[in-house]
Formats: structure tokens, sequence, C-alpha cells
């Protein structure tokens, strides 16, 4: 991967990170309206320079009559090159690049104690004067991008001083009161990273994709598959009214397959393989073949089992993935720092996300897993075990410097991951916020970036099986499992994020997914045979504490998380093996359709 | 562009060998056709692939800056498989409650001519909807046996007859960079009016390319492509009100885009315009003498006449059938003729955008006449009959991913009673003293609007000006108001009509209804109604920006 260093104004070939990082003083606690905004020079900086201009001016003039100027101003920006080519048997589908520049406004009236978020009510603004985030510009000129920064600042005013209202309001009325502070002051992070440009072919990689595509032309069973890839490059562009200024650079490309197969007996199976990295020449096209060879053989082998029809109850090794999967379903969102905002109306309860974050909020200090495992979370890391992992910033999304959480020891919930909102126990940033699109009112949450569990007692692979096998017995049962995929929680296409915005709502989710490859293991041989056909019946956050034993290798897992509103969060876990001691499955309705009356071409 | 014509003629092989698109298309029709037609217990009767290729590029520049940038090429597959028979099918109406979903996601096939990759989506996407046929078809016959007869008892489908046809694809041919600059300097036009809050300046290329086959052996390759420039701004006025004025440029090639001193012009008026709208007095409730002018009454026409005439409606339980008893009586003035001709290219000289040659069923597009001098003489046909119409004339028209309905192509609104536009002013003023009115309105420009065909709602629509001017009795001068939509009920106001201009022109758009959206013009000349009825808008209760706008810095 190729990257042109603008900033240096010329092309410069170094691989994409480690940073370099230019960490200045950190200024604390700044007096208002004053010349804290330094003036920028060149170029590159036409952006800043109109953010600053148009912060001073707002933090200093923008007032209604008889209200209160805002106390606190951010301004994001997030430069966005996003590459998507599709393929299908070998035919290109589409092969499209986009380029998009977005600016987010945090505006905050009141004070650090009670300001207009943690609140959520219906707000009407206008269709002109826009709130919160609006498209800026893409080519720099001062005048053009001062005049959409003016207009989504005024608007992001007035819509705080409705929502402040309302709230006051509302806690006079319900006799309740929120003690805990709505914002936090951080130092103020100073922080320039290099600009992302990817260079890349874009012929040559339509050639690969479709070439990947063809792969799957040879299984029958496959009757609809598609390859995509996916790149993205994101420069971050952060200014507060506190004196925080960073540019962060970041660069995920992706390559997701997605297949649906049908067996003669007519078992419909959907299923899908993702590679996740950093630049264009981390993905190995020669590996990603094999992979997609293997995983259609699996996906072959499967669509043609019988599905099981008996229920399961004992010990369930959760290898690879689906060890990665377990951690960050229950875990990694169990531990995101979640303030639960106040809502308005018990009719709006209804609409806000249901995702299972923060649920260990009121464990601190327990214990929710064995002693012999510890678990942290580092933004900066770059790669774990010679992996690339794509999780990690050097800044988030509120312009706090990224720090290394330890979040579990010795078995202990020790620490959450926190953004500048406080919740009841943690009052602290540690640069883990992520801007997350709620109805009526964006927030911030505390969420994943690189999360890797270490275990103090690693057993090699095969005596983990053993033991498996061990429990089993010890259970009184002819066969235990060992599931190696999960499905994810999360809407994979836009009809998933549709279905699940307008319809799912109301619903929960399980907090763990369905497994997608369950291996039945003879506790008596070396028989072992994958089948499906299997769900879990319910899951409790205990199911950390029955982990029994875990493997020696570790295992790095790349994803791309989405919510319903379609926001995208980059998440890396590493997580060796682990033995459950006793999860119950039961057999789950599987589609199952004629099959195709023509025969295939 | 050059086209030949050939109807009824030849074998799909022959005209066709150098396109492999539509050779793949048919190979894999008649393959599964050859089965499906078979399959017991109910066989299937016609199929259709329609392959729709769209390359779209836009460019939009406001304040000088390019703000958004795109270029996308795309294809769509829609199958079309019928079981049963002509007489009844699966596409019959379901009179209970059937679900309707609103997410529609078009299937995509390959760009790249890759025969066997679209070969598998189009055997996959066949055996859905094959499936879904019987479904439907099982539902529809078990419904027939609880409910009582419907009122129009035409077959479900109309037979067509074999059309091959192919002409050169049409491409997008323009100079990016060169449009890029042009864009930017004439939206930097709008720096000097801080007063306007957004304003953009836009190019959009669209080039559709449609490849259609059936199993009555219609083979059709056809493609057109069109420019357009959109100039748009949008203020607020000091009470809260949202303004916003556009002014869209049209034409099938780009070099029939006006010059840039043109351009500019219709900016300098539009801000004029939109300056006077911001400090315009707002209008009250009024029902009076009115002229329509030609744009604003073509789609006055479209929305309040055109969507009540598509046959389907005729048809469906649900439709509140305004028209449909109504054939061969008299149903506005005598002087006036109204038809649908989407065969017509230009207009004085003007591209329309609703012009095709063939629709999306494979039948040639005709012209329908529907109004003869004031009598109601026809609906526009798609290949769904409706009693007395057993055949379509060409207006079953989607957007991909939709299922067919009759829509409007070129509307065009024919008068005997015209006269130049002062006379007709004249004439309004007139018609306000006998009223003994103060003053009568002119609607310059409409913006669009929407009207309820459903028998369950009121049988209304509401039609949406943007610029308008009160033109007083006593000789003071015109004076442009705001904040007023049209309101009315469609059989009262077409027999207002008391006269017409001679001036005709154009409206181009694009048409929205339940098969998705589909280009669209209307031909019309300026109409003076003795009543219209026009009622408050709804208002923003925002106020106007607190801080004046940002101006540049002084170095």
């Amino acid at each position: 991967m190729k990257i042109i260093n603008t900033q240096k104004n010329k092309y410069s070939t170094f691989e994409f990170g480690p940073w370099i990082l230019i960490l200045s003083g950190m200024l604390y606690s700044m007096p208002l309206c004053s010349s804290l905004f330094e003036t920028a020079n060149n170029n590159e900086d036409i952006l800043f320079r109109a953010l600053q201009d148009e912060l001073k001016r707002s933090i200093c003039e923008l007032q209604l009559p008889k209200q209160e100027r805002p106390y606190y101003i951010a301004y994001r920006v997030l430069d966005l090159k996003e590459v998507e080519i599709k393929a299908s048997g070998g035919g290109l589908i589409a092969s499209n690049e986009e380029r998009s520049r977005e600016l987010f406004v945090d505006l905050r009236v009141g004070s650090y104690q009670l300001d207009n978020s943690n609140f959520i009510c219906p707000t009407f603004t206008s269709r002109i004067i826009e709130s919160d985030r609006i498209q800026l510009p893409l080519e720099d000129e001062y005048l053009a991008l001062r005049r959409a920064i003016w207009l989504v600042t005024d608007g992001t005013y007035k819509k705080a001083l409705e929502v402040l209202a309302k709230k006051i309001a509302y806690f006079q009325n319900k006799q309740v009161n929120d003690t805990i502070p709505d914002f936090i002051k951080v130092k103020p992070c100073s922080l320039f990273e290099p600009i992302v440009h990817p260079v890349f072919d874009r012929s040559d990689l339509n050639k690969k994709i479709t070439a990947l595509s063809a792969v799957l032309n040879r299984y029958r069973e496959i009757k609809e598959s598609f390859v995509r890839f996916k790149l993205k490059s994101g420069n971050q562009y952060f200014i507060d009214s506190d004196g925080a200024k960073s540019v962060r650079g970041e660069l995920i490309t992706g390559i997701e397959v997605r297949a649906k197969a049908q067996a003669q007996n007519g078992t419909l199976i959907d299923d899908f393989i993702e590679f996740y990295s950093q630049g264009i020449d981390d993905l190995n096209f020669v590996k990603i073949t094999e992979a997609i060879n293997a995983w259609a053989e699996t996906l072959t082998l499967k669509v043609n089992t019988r599905p099981e029809e008996e229920s399961y109850s004992g010990p369930v090794l959760f290898l690879g993935p689906a060890a990665c999967e377990l951690f960050f379903q229950v875990l990694g969102k169990g531990v995101s720092g979640v303030r639960n905002a106040v809502i308005e109306s018990e009719m709006l309860e209804r609409s806000v996300s249901k995702e299972n974050l923060g649920l260990f909020s009121n464990r601190l200090g327990r214990r929710i897993l064995p002693e012999f495992i510890s678990v942290f979370d580092d933004p900066n890391l770059k790669g774990y075990n010679d992996i690339k992992t794509i999780g990690g910033f050097s800044v988030d999304e509120q312009g706090v410097k990224s720090e290394k959480v330890e979040l579990v020891k010795d078995g202990k919930l020790i620490n959450f991951l926190m953004c500048r909102t406080p919740t009841n126990k943690i009052r602290t940033s540690n640069g883990h916020a992520r801007y997350w699109s709620e109805i009526y009112v964006p927030r911030y949450i505390g969420f994943v970036s690189n999360l890797i569990i270490k275990s103090q007692k690693p057993v090699k692979e095969e005596e983990l099986i053993k033991k498996l096998k061990e429990v089993a017995r010890e259970y009184g049962n002819e066969y235990a499992l060992i599931i190696t995929r999960l499905q994810p929680t999360f809407p994979r296409t836009e009809y998933e994020q549709y279905q699940r915005f307008y319809q799912m709502r109301t619903k929960s989710i399980p907090i763990l997914s369905s497994p997608v490859n369950i291996y039945k293991v003879d506790v008596h041989s070396d028989k072992i045979e994958l089948i499906h056909g299997l769900d879990f019946a319910q899951v409790s956050l205990g199911i950390l504490k029955d982990i029994i034993a875990t493997g020696d290798r570790e295992y790095v897992y790349n994803f791309i998380y989405r919510n319903e509103y379609g926001d995208e969060f980059p998440v890396s876990i590493a997580a060796p093996a682990v033995l459950v001691e006793d999860i119950e499955l039961v057999p789950k309705k599987e589609k199952i359709e004629k099959p195709a009356t023509v025969p295939r071409p | 562009m050059k086209r030949f014509f050939i109807l009824l003629m030849t074998i799909a092989g022959g005209v066709f060998a150098g396109n492999s698109i539509i050779q793949t298309m048919a190979e894999e029709l008649s393959r599964s056709y050859k089965v499906l037609s078979k399959e017991k217990p109910y066989p299937v009767y016609f199929m259709q692939y329609e392959i729709m290729e769209e390359h779209q590029s836009s460019i939009i520049a406001s304040l000088g800056v390019i703000i958004d940038e795109k270029e996308e090429r795309n294809r769509y597959l829609d199958v079309d498989v019928r079981v049963g028979s002509y007489k009844l099918d699966n596409y019959h109406e379901i009179r209970g409650a059937e679900e309707y979903d609103w997410w529609s996601s078009p299937i995509e096939v390959p760009i790249d001519d890759h025969a066997r990759a679209l070969k598998l989506i189009l055997w996959a996407e066949t055996d859905k909807k094959f499936k879904a046929a019987q479904e439907r078809y099982i539902k529809i016959l078990n419904e027939r046996q609880v409910k009582v007869l419907e009122s129009d008892t035409s077959p479900d489908f109309s037979p067509a007859p074999k059309i091959v046809y192919s002409e050169k694809i049409d491409t997008l041919a323009f100079d990016r960079e060169l449009w890029k600059e042009k864009l930017r300097n004439l939206s930097a036009v709008f720096k000097n009016h801080p007063w306007i809050y957004g304003s953009r300046v836009s190019l959009r290329a669209t080039s559709l390319t449609k490849y259609l086959v059936n199993t009555e052996g219609t083979r059709l390759v056809h493609s057109q492509s069109s420019y357009s420039i959109q100039i748009y701004a949008e203020t607020m006025a000091d009470d809260g009100m949202e303004l916003y004025l556009s002014y869209p440029v049209f034409a099938r090639n780009i070099k029939d885009i006006p010059d840039d001193e043109i351009l500019r012009i219709y900016i300098d008026s539009l801000i004029q315009n939109l300056y006077a709208l911001r400090n315009a007095p707002m209008v009250e409730p009024y029902s009076g003498p009115a002229i329509l002018m030609n744009r604003a009454c073509g789609v006055f026409f479209h929305e309040i006449f055109g969507h009540r005439i598509e046959g389907h409606r005729q048809k469906s339980e649900f439709e509140g059938q305004t028209f449909t008893k109504k054939l061969n009586e008299k149903i506005m003035p005598d002087f006036i003729s109204v038809y649908d001709d989407p065969t017509l290219e230009k207009f004085n000289y003007k591209d329309l955008n609703g012009h095709y040659l063939f629709d999306d069923e494979g039948v040639k597009a005709q012209k329908a006449v529907i109004v003869d001098n004031g009598v109601l003489k026809g609906f526009l046909m798609s290949r769904s009959p409706i009693a007395g119409f057993p055949v379509s004339n060409g207006h079953g028209r989607r957007q991909y991913g939709r299922k067919v309905v009759a829509r409007q192509g070129v509307l065009y609104i024919k008068s005997t009673k015209e006269v130049p536009f002062e006379e007709l002013r004249t004439n309004l003023i007139e018609e306000c003293k006998k009223q003994n009115k103060p003053y009568g309105l002119i609607f310059y420009d409409i913006a669009g609007g929407f009207t309820m065909t459903g028998r369950e709602g009121p049988q209304t629509f509401k039609v949406i000006p943007l610029f308008v001017k009160r033109i007083y009795v006593d000789g003071r001068p015109d004076e442009v108001v705001r904040g007023v939509d049209i309101v009315g009920t469609p059989l009262l106001s077409l027999s207002k009509i008391i006269m017409t201009g001679n001036d005709y022109d154009i409206f181009n758009g694009t048409c929205g209804a339940e098969s998705g959206w589909v280009p669209v013009s209307a031909i019309a000349p300026s109409i003076l109604v003795s009543e219209i009825e026009v009622e408050k808008k709804s208002k923003g209760q925002e106020r106007p920006p607190i801080l004046p706008a940002p101006i540049a810095p002084s170095e």
C-alpha cells in the first residue's frame, strides 16, 4: 500500500503505520474566547481554519436572547473515501468509488453537570438549517466551508436549547434527578497523524475480485453468491473549544463473501466469510482463495447433512473465530461504557436501540471470568502476534487520546471502555468514544477497539479436545460439540439493517448469536462430524464463568461492527479457544424449499 | 442516432448476433420456459426478462466548489413469470389485505457481459419468481371461491405482438473537468447573497439502456441518455417559513444545454424571485379566479387528471375510480383534448423527458387518446386489460425492481380556445370583477404535488406552488405572495376551465408511484380557471440563523 503524505506534499512509500505521533504539550482548563486558536497557514489547513474561526465565533457570540451560550463545541470532520467492488459468478456487478466529507457537531448548553445530552426526546428541526451533522464541500474553500459550518452550528444550538429545556422540565415533573454529571473534562489532546491516501489500480482489483467470485462456480450446491471488496480510508479532523486539535488517519480493506447453498433435499443455508485487514497489500489473494474454497467445501458438506433433531446439553469447545465472537458478544459489548439516557416518553422507549451494551455495568469489582483469564483493550495496537488488527485508533471520536484499558484482572471486572460521558461507576474517559446515531439525538458510547483475552493456563488444543470428551463422558454424553463460527449479532446487509431498524427494535437480541459451524465429536473415538440445525437455548452472562479451560493458540478476528443506523466500527478480537462446561443447544427450524425446477445452467 | 425497426420478421439470432446480453437472456429464457411451461399443476404461460443498465454521473457545486460527485454503473434484472392463463394468472389482484413490502432490493447482474455469471443469476431469480407465482396463484384460486365477483372481470394479461428491435447504445459523452469548472463558476454567483442558506448548481447525466426478451419472441435493445442541469436555492423568511426555488434544464444531448451566459440569467432571475418571495406577504385562504401558467398547468394536469386515467386504477377494487364509468361522457370543457404520446421526442425543438420507444412489457409506445373535445375516450393501458380496453397502448412502465403498471409518458393538453397570454390576463381581471373579487392569482411555477386515488381516502389533490403573484383588479402592480397550496377535487376543478393561452410549454420531470420513478413530460398552455381554492401551507417554526453569515476573510 502506497500512501501519499500530503502534509509533506510528496509521495512517500512507508507502510501504513506505525504512526509518527507529534504529541505537543497538553493544555488543560482553557479560558474561553482567548487566542487559543492558533492560525493555520498551509493549504491543508483551510479546513481547520474555517472550523476554528466558526468555533471561536460561536462559543463567544452564539446566543439567543435570554438563553445561554454553548459551554462546549466540538467539530469532527470525517473525510472518507470508500471503494466497493462487487462480483458474482465471475462477472463484475459493480465497481464504485465515493468520497464524502461529513461534519459532526457536538454542541452543549448548560453545564458539565447538567446539559442537553443523555436525554432522548423528539425534536423538530428545520430542513434548511440542519443539526448535528452535514456534508461539507469536498473542496477546500474557506467561505463555502464557513457557511456550511455556520448553519449547522446554528441548527445544533437551537436543538440543544430545546432539548435542555425539555430535560429540565421532565426532571421537575417526574421528581427525578440524575446526579451523575453529563460530561467530563479531559486533557485536550493534540495529535497529528499523517493523512491516508491509498493509491491502487482499480481495474486490477476488479479483475482480482471477479476471479475470486468465479471460484464458487464449481460448487453445484451454491445457488447464489457474491464477493464484495471494500476499502475505507478515513481522515478525521477534530477540534473543540477545550483546545483539543487532532488529525487521525485510518485505512481498512476487506473482502466479504456470501452464498446461499441448497441441498437436493431442499435444505437452504445462507453463509458468509470475511477477511479484513489494514491495507490492500495485507490481503493475500492466494490464501483468501484457499480459504474460500475450504469454506465452500464445508458449506457444501453442511447443507448435505441432515439437520440435528436432538437437543444437546454438556460441554462445548469454542474454537477460532467462535471464541472471538463469544468474547466480543458477551464481554466486549458488556463492558461498553454506556450511560442509560433518560427517555422522555414510554412510546420512545421502544425506539431506542437494544444492542446488549453495558450489561456488566453493575458488576464492577466482581468476578465475571475464571481466575486464569485477564482481558485488556488497546486501541494503540496495530497488530497482534504478527497479524494486523483493525480495531485501533490513536484518538477517539471525541478527540480524546486513546488508552490501553485493563478490563478484567484475574477474572475480576476492574474497568469499562469509556467516553466523555461518565457512568455511575466510572467518571473518566479512556479514549474509546464512538459516535452512535441514536434516534432524534446522537450520542457517544465507549466501545471495543482491539480486545485481547489472555489466559494464564494455556492448554494444547489436542489436550483441550481430550478434556472436552472427558467432561462430556462425565455428563453421560455420547458426543461433545465444537463450534468454530458464530453468526454476527449485527445486520450484514442493507436489508437486514432495514429490518432491524423498522421491525426488530422491540425485540431484544440474544446475548449469544446462533452457531454457524458445529462439529460433533464422538467421546469414544476420533470420529468427528459436521452438523447443523442447532441453536443455543438460553445463554446468560454467566457463560463466561463456566469457562473451564483455554487453548494455547491465540486467534485474531477482524470485522466491522455495524449498528442499525449504519454506523460502522472496526473491531479486532484476540482470544484462545475456550472450553465451556455446560451449554444447552436445541434444534432450530431450518429453511427448506423445493429445489430448483429448472436444472442449473 | 441510427435506428432500424423490424416487426415480426427475423429470428433472434440473426439480428442480435453481436449482442451477447440479449443472446444470453434469450437462451436462458427458452431453457427455463421449456421446463416451466410443462410444470404441473400450474404451468407457466408467459415469461419475460428485462435488464436495465443505468449509468449515472453527477456533479454538484455550491458557492464555487464541488460538494458532491458520483459516478455509478449498474445493471438490474426484472423477471416476470406468469402461471395460469391470460384470463386468470398470478398477477390478479388479491382483495384481502396484501402485505406490501416497502423494501425493494433490485437484482444486480454483471456489467461486463459475463454470460455464465448472468445465466446463474437468471436461473436463480427465475426459480424464486416461479415459486412465488405458484404460491400466489393458489391463493387467488382460493379467494375466488370465498369472495364475491369483482366488478370488472377482464382478463389479467393481454397478448402483444412480437417485436424485434435493436439500436446503438447511447453512452454518456461530456467533458467532466470542463463541466466541474462551469458549475464551480455558476454556483459562485450565490456567494454574494448571504441570505440564501443553501444553493447548488448541478449536472446529472444518465444513460438508460433496456434489454428485454419474452416468450412471445420479443427481443429489444433500446437506449436513451439525458443531461439535466438543476439550479436550486433555499432560504427562510423571518417568520420561519422555508422557501425554495429551482430551475431545471433538460436535454438529450449535452450540446443542447444552454450556454453559461443563459444559465447565468436563469440564476439571476431565480435569486431575484427568491428574494421577492422572502419579503412577500402571506396569503390568506382564498377561492377565486386564477391562471395556471403553462408549466404549472402541465404539473396540475399530471397530478389531478393523469394519475386517475391510468388503466389499472379502473380495475382495482381499492381505487376511487373517478373516471371509470365516465367513458364517452363530458368531463371537461369541449375546447380541451388530452392525449399521452410517448412517441413525441421534441416539442418546440425542446427534448421531452417522457419520450420512449417501447414500454417495460415489450409493447411499442403509442399515442393514447384520453379526452377528445372534452369527452373521455380512453385510458393509459399496460398489458392488464380493463372493460372495453382489451389491449395495451404501450404505457406499462416501471423502475427496476418494481411491478409494471400503466403510467404517463408525454401528457399533452391541447386547446381550441386559445388566446395570447395578455388576453388571458385581461380575462382573469374581468372574471374577478364578475365575481366581485379584489384580486386573482397567477401560479407561475409548481413544485409538484400529490393526489389520493384510493377508495378509502377522500378523492382530493394538493399541488404545491412555488411562485405565485396576486393580480389586482384596481390596477395596483402585481404582488408576489407566499404560503399557499392549491387543493381541490378533480371533477370540479376540470369543469372550471374558462379558456387557455396559446403559450404551450414543457414540464420535464420524474414521477413516483407504485411502479417506482419514471421520467415524464407534460405539455400544456396556460389556463384560466373561474375558481381555484388555496389553503395555508404548513410552516416551519425555526428562527433564521442567529449570527450573520460569515464573509470571506479580507486578506
